[in-house]
């Protein structure tokens, strides 16, 4: 699939939402965490909407801008008559609008900005080397993210192999949702695969993230069984309502627990600090403040956790 | 919908703010927390004029004499005469004052001609946050005894005159009778304080006592053998004696008072309580102290008459009293004779007592640079041996966990780091600093040992240093620069640059020199030059300046108690004000501050590079016509200037900027090496003058109004490092990474939000971003961490957050006392967010 010279770490991109230095809840020490665009699924929580298309986005950040009386560049620069620009703000007709970012490019107080910007393996590199020192000492290094990274299986192992050739430490994260030769593909490169467990029934699972779990939970299966090397870490975040209960937590341990190579299981209880990106590209925030679990609740799960599965409870 | 608050965790300070707790911890006795509530409630500070009455009284009738001989006459004169006083609680005595609370001592022979005016601007404050009580006795006091002899006799006074006019007019401005008003284009702070951060050898006091200093001194003087020893050794050696005469009549004064109180006592525990202090004081500091507690008391009468000697810029520094007091600790503790508990508590005692002097200078314009009373008598912890083994010890515990119950300042702590600081240690100090509190601040023993190898110090002693001042350091025998130098605000450095020399906001005239206009550069290169030229005109101001301060303070001021306690001064038989160059062996480090901008210089010239001459998307006309007007009806071209490639980022070029502009600092001060072939250093360190170095400068290329506060240390700019704190501390390294033996010491601020630090993994994140700092070599790291959402709920409600202590520059402070200015300025240092 893979035609020679195509995966060369100059030539082979994709779309990279953001680099996130000192990233830490994203793998062990502190980390730079690599989102690349695109998801597999549309969790109605998701925290990071710009993500989850695959192709660059425009972003509106209306707080930002300085209104039509002074500047109005954007709509000069706009070859699809996209951009309204009134007296004091600025809208974006998302109809007509096709993600050229001609508009950003020359927005000054940068109200407009896109989301999603094609690099190289090599690009991807070395901005996650500029404060490579940081990752020896705390046992960190890349995380690979997204949207979902093994959506683009070819650049996640080419980006990961070069990391590891370079002495860093690897981690991605991962849904799960994606053909099994995807993921087989770039695990050999991985040292820790973090992987979520949003809900235990099918049915309830594709409602709230528009696709049902059993290529997810097969998935899983396959790799622990497949790389015992690997160390996994699974996760769940907890959404008041929807999954924090105690039965979605047993049946996550009762999948993990025969797998000595899954190390841990996290409990991510959910926020809303991802609601306002929303509105910058367009689209609709349903969760209100609801989802947030309950204190009690996140302690009762927590503790759960820890009688049943020891030292594999992680400690956040 | 009104968005909730968005805190996820909260650090230990402001949970201990928000239950309304007294103390931060719990560990902590009544006594502490009584004596703690009454400092913060006894008011505003005031000035205590005892000491100046007394030293005027003395120093007029000693006229014409050797000048260490009339210092120790007056300290003598001092000792014999102040009102001694012991308080309720107190178990460490010993005050400048006569009531319990904040205190500033005032030192006429400084800035004697400036009081009176002072007097009415202070007056005229009162009700501010950091104002500062002048009774009118205090006014009459001032106008009739100490202003009638110190006007014209005062140092600043004669220091303005003595500039050659350029270097006084870069400082004073037009007006040559203005000699309190400072431009701002450089700051001169050799007028404000005698000697700048200072750690006297206490340990020496602790060990001999008075005793056998006075007995070295008799023997000195037995030995001198050369005519002209007469002249100059005798009378210092003398002044040693009488010295160590002065703090012995005023301990054992404290001795008597004590036993007289003890009598009287109805109560049995205190009666105990007085008469041991009334023990304790008549044996230290004249005889060595024999337990922990008695070398406690004796290092505080030491500190105190430091402070009645002179004004040391920050205040006296404490040295690595993990080191110096382990010996005693260790004993008691070994024989029963003390707890953890007990040391615990007479820290605390001794951190109670340090809290209620303040630095007050009573100079018309003296609100203006420090904010929040800062002082700060820096306390050593951690580092190595002179043998190069790990120091931490027990005590370095003890004391680390002192400082952290009470919601205060004091002491300034500092540990230092090294490579191999074991893990336990640093654990500690990353939970201590996770409280909250800006505290301990750390410094690397990474950068000052090759610092000192590098000025010809043996490895032993630069292993020995002691952290001295905000982020500076001593190696305490062996340096012996007192004077202070001036700095440089890069913002007008910048502006002047922009501007053909000419500074705005001070009427337009001309500070510094004709560099062209800028509208004629073809490139980047030819506005590089004219930045360089006027930086360097700035420097050559400051080592002028620097100079003339140096010869002309043997004639104001002497230190026979910091000589008597330096082995050098000791050696040479000098005083160390008189011949701070002179003095063998020596090492004498000329200074060269950077006090704020360096970002904001740094980003300007980015700004211009990138947007007129890579990008073109501005020309000349449109920028300076929008700076001119400071942005107004320029906001596009100012938006540009904001979003252009700013430090901090990790952007290569852009750090270059900041690099070419140490270097060339650091080239122009090796090119001019002092006459006696000294080098000088620069250290880029602000203190709070990045605040008002912003109110001279105006509008700046990197998107900044006229008057707003400047970047400080060499930190990035306000919230302008997007990238992390891990690739601003990366560019941090690189534009200050020039391996020169002048380079000194740079300060560097962090914020970051307690969620990003919570538990054990934030603690262990904190202590790994700590290591990697260690080894990238830079001199200083300090942190506040702390919500946004905190600081601006203290700003509605002071009264509520009035203990509220946060990290300012190399010290900290309560941050209601500050001004709104640099208070919006500690908001806007960037929180690290991940």
């Amino acid at each position: 699939m893979w035609e020679s010279g195509e995966d060369s770490p100059d030539r082979l991109t994709a779309l990279v939402v953001n680099i996130q230095h000192f990233s830490t809840h994203d793998g062990p020490g502190i980390r730079s965490t690599v989102f690349l665009k695109g998801c597999s699924l549309s969790c109605k929580w998701c925290c990071n909407p710009e993500s989850l298309s695959p192709k660059p986005e425009l972003a509106c950040n209306q707080e930002r801008c300085i209104g039509g009386e002074q500047c109005g560049y954007c709509s000069a620069a706009c070859p699809e008559g996209a951009i309204l620009v009134t007296s004091n703000n600025v809208a974006v007709d998302r109809e007509r609008c096709n993600g050229c970012g001609k508009c950003a490019e020359v927005c000054p107080p940068r109200a407009l900005k896109m989301f999603g910007r094609r690099m190289t393996v090599t690009e991807v590199l070395a901005a996650v080397e500029r404060d490579q020192t940081f990752y020896g000492e705390s046992g960190g290094g890349l995380t690979l993210s997204g949207g979902e990274c093994l959506l683009q299986p070819g650049f996640a192992r080419a980006l990961l192999a070069e990391a590891r050739k370079r002495g860093l430490h690897t981690a991605i994260e991962t849904a799960g949702n994606v053909p099994w030769n995807f993921m087989a593909m770039v695990l050999p490169q991985v040292d820790v695969m973090l992987h979520d467990f949003k809900l235990s029934d099918p049915g309830a699972h594709r409602d709230w993230t528009g696709a049902d779990n059993r290529r997810i939970l097969e998935n899983y299966r396959r790799a622990y069984e497949g790389f015992p090397e690997v160390r996994f870490v699974a996760r769940i975040p907890l959404i008041r309502g929807v999954n924090d209960d105690v039965a979605h937590v047993r049946a996550v341990m009762d999948f993990i627990r025969p797998y000595p190579n899954v190390a841990e299981l996290e409990l991510l209880p959910f926020h809303n600090f991802g609601a306002g990106k929303y509105e910058l590209i367009g689209r609709c925030w349903d969760m209100g403040d609801a989802g947030t679990p309950h204190g009690e609740t996140v302690a009762r799960l927590r503790a759960l956790v820890q009688t049943e599965l020891g030292y594999r409870a992680a400690a956040s | 919908m009104n968005a909730p608050v968005r805190i996820e965790a909260l650090s230990a300070q402001e949970v201990a703010l928000l239950e309304g707790r007294r103390a931060v911890r719990d560990n902590v006795s009544e006594r502490v927390l009584r004596l703690f509530e009454r400092v913060r409630t006894c008011g505003q500070p005031r000035v205590s004029l005892e000491r100046a009455v007394l030293f005027t009284e003395s120093i007029r009738t000693t006229e014409g004499q050797p000048m260490p001989l009339r210092w120790a006459k007056a300290l003598r004169h001092i000792a014999e005469n102040i009102t001694v006083s012991i308080f309720e609680d107190e178990l460490i005595v010993g005050r400048p004052n006569d009531w319990f609370g904040k205190y500033g001592i005032i030192y006429p022979e400084l800035d004697g001609s400036l009081m009176q005016p002072a007097v009415a601007a202070f007056r005229a404050h009162q009700g501010f946050p950091d104002s500062v009580t002048i009774t009118e006795e205090d006014e009459r006091i001032i106008n009739e005894v100490l202003a009638p002899y110190w006007n014209g006799r005062d140092f600043a006074t004669n220091f303005a005159r003595a500039l050659p006019e350029p270097s006084r007019f870069i400082t004073f401005g037009p007006d040559p009778r203005n000699v309190a008003q400072q431009t701002g284009v450089v700051f001169a702070s050799q007028g404000y304080r005698h000697s700048q951060n200072w750690t006297p050898d206490h340990a020496k006091l602790l060990r001999g006592g008075l005793k056998a200093i006075r007995e070295e001194a008799k023997a000195r003087l037995v030995a001198l053998k050369h005519p002209l020893d007469t002249v100059e050794k005798k009378p210092f050696l003398e002044a040693v004696i009488v010295t160590c005469d002065a703090l012995a009549i005023w301990a054992r004064r404290y001795a008597e008072l004590a036993g007289k109180m003890a009598d009287k006592e109805s109560d049995a525990a205190r009666r105990r309580e007085l008469a041991e202090i009334a023990e304790i004081c008549a044996w230290v500091p004249e005889n060595p102290a024999r337990s922990f507690r008695e070398a406690l008391q004796a290092q505080w009468f030491s500190q105190c008459f430091s402070r009645l000697e002179e004004m040391i810029g920050g205040d006296v520094c404490q040295g690595r009293m993990d080191q110096y007091l382990y010996p005693y600790y260790r004993k008691d503790v070994d024989e029963g004779r003390l707890t953890r508990d007990a040391a615990e508590e007479l820290f605390q005692c001794l951190w109670l007592n340090m809290s209620q002097n303040l630095q007050i200078m009573l100079s018309p314009t003296a609100a203006a640079g420090r904010e929040g009373f800062s002082h700060h008598e820096t306390v050593t912890i951690g580092g190595r041996t002179p043998e190069g083994e790990d120091a931490t010890n027990e005590l370095s515990y003890v004391l680390l966990e002192s400082t952290r119950p009470l919601r205060m300042s004091y002491p300034e702590l500092a540990a230092r780091i090294h490579a191999g600081t074991p893990e336990r240690f640093l654990h500690a100090v990353a939970e201590a600093i996770k409280d909250g509190k800006g505290s301990p601040k750390i410094i690397n023993d990474e950068f000052l040992v090759p610092f000192y190898l590098s000025h010809g110090v043996s490895h032993r002693e630069a292993l020995d240093y002691a952290v001295s001042g905000c982020i500076e350091s001593r190696l305490i025998n062996r340096e012996t620069h007192k004077t202070g130098g001036s700095a440089i605000n890069y913002g007008s450095v910048l502006e002047m640059a922009l501007r053909q020399g000419r500074v705005k906001i001070l009427g337009d005239l001309r500070f510094g020199l004709e560099t062209g206009d800028p509208r004629s550069f073809a490139s980047y290169d030819e506005l590089w030059a004219a930045f360089k030229s006027q930086l360097e005109n700035v420097i050559a101001h400051i080592m002028a300046q620097g100079a003339v301060a140096r010869t002309l303070k043997p004639r104001h001021f002497a230190a026979p108690y910091a000589s008597m306690l330096h082995d050098l001064a000791m050696d040479a038989c000098m005083d160390l004000q008189r011949h701070g160059e002179g003095i063998p062996g020596g090492l004498d480090l000329c200074t060269v501050d950077g006090v704020g901008g360096f970002g904001t210089a740094i980003d300007s010239l980015a700004a211009i590079k990138h947007l007129i001459f890579d990008e073109k998307k501005l020309t000349w006309d449109q920028l300076l016509g929008a700076m001119e007007h400071n942005w107004e009806g320029g906001e596009i071209v100012r938006q540009m200037c904001l979003n252009a490639p700013k430090y901090g980022n990790g952007i290569e070029w852009v750090d270059a900027i900041g690099h070419a502009i140490h270097k060339t600092a650091l080239d122009y001060l090796r090119a001019h090496p002092r006459p006696n072939g000294l080098g000088t250093i620069l250290r880029i360190i602000p203190i709070t003058f990045h605040v008002p170095a912003g109110r001279v400068t105006s509008a700046t290329p990197n998107g900044r109004v006229a008057g707003e506060y400047l970047s400080e240390g060499i930190s990035p700019c306000h919230g302008m490092d997007v990238e992390g704190p891990t690739v601003s501390l990366t560019s941090m390294a690189r534009a200050t990474s020039s391996a020169c033996r002048e380079k000194g010491h740079n300060l560097i601020n962090m914020k970051f939000s307690p969620a990003n630090l919570a538990g054990e993994a934030g603690t262990r994140r904190l202590m790994q971003f700590i290591r990697s700092w260690c080894r990238e070599r830079l001199s200083h790291l300090q942190f506040n961490i702390i919500n946004r959402e905190t600081l601006l709920a203290a700003q509605k409600d002071p009264e509520k957050y009035r203990d509220l202590v946060v990290r300012i520059a190399g010290y900290c402070a309560y941050f209601v006392e500050l001004t709104a200015m640099q208070q919006a300025e500690i908001i806007a240092r960037t929180e690290e967010q991940s």
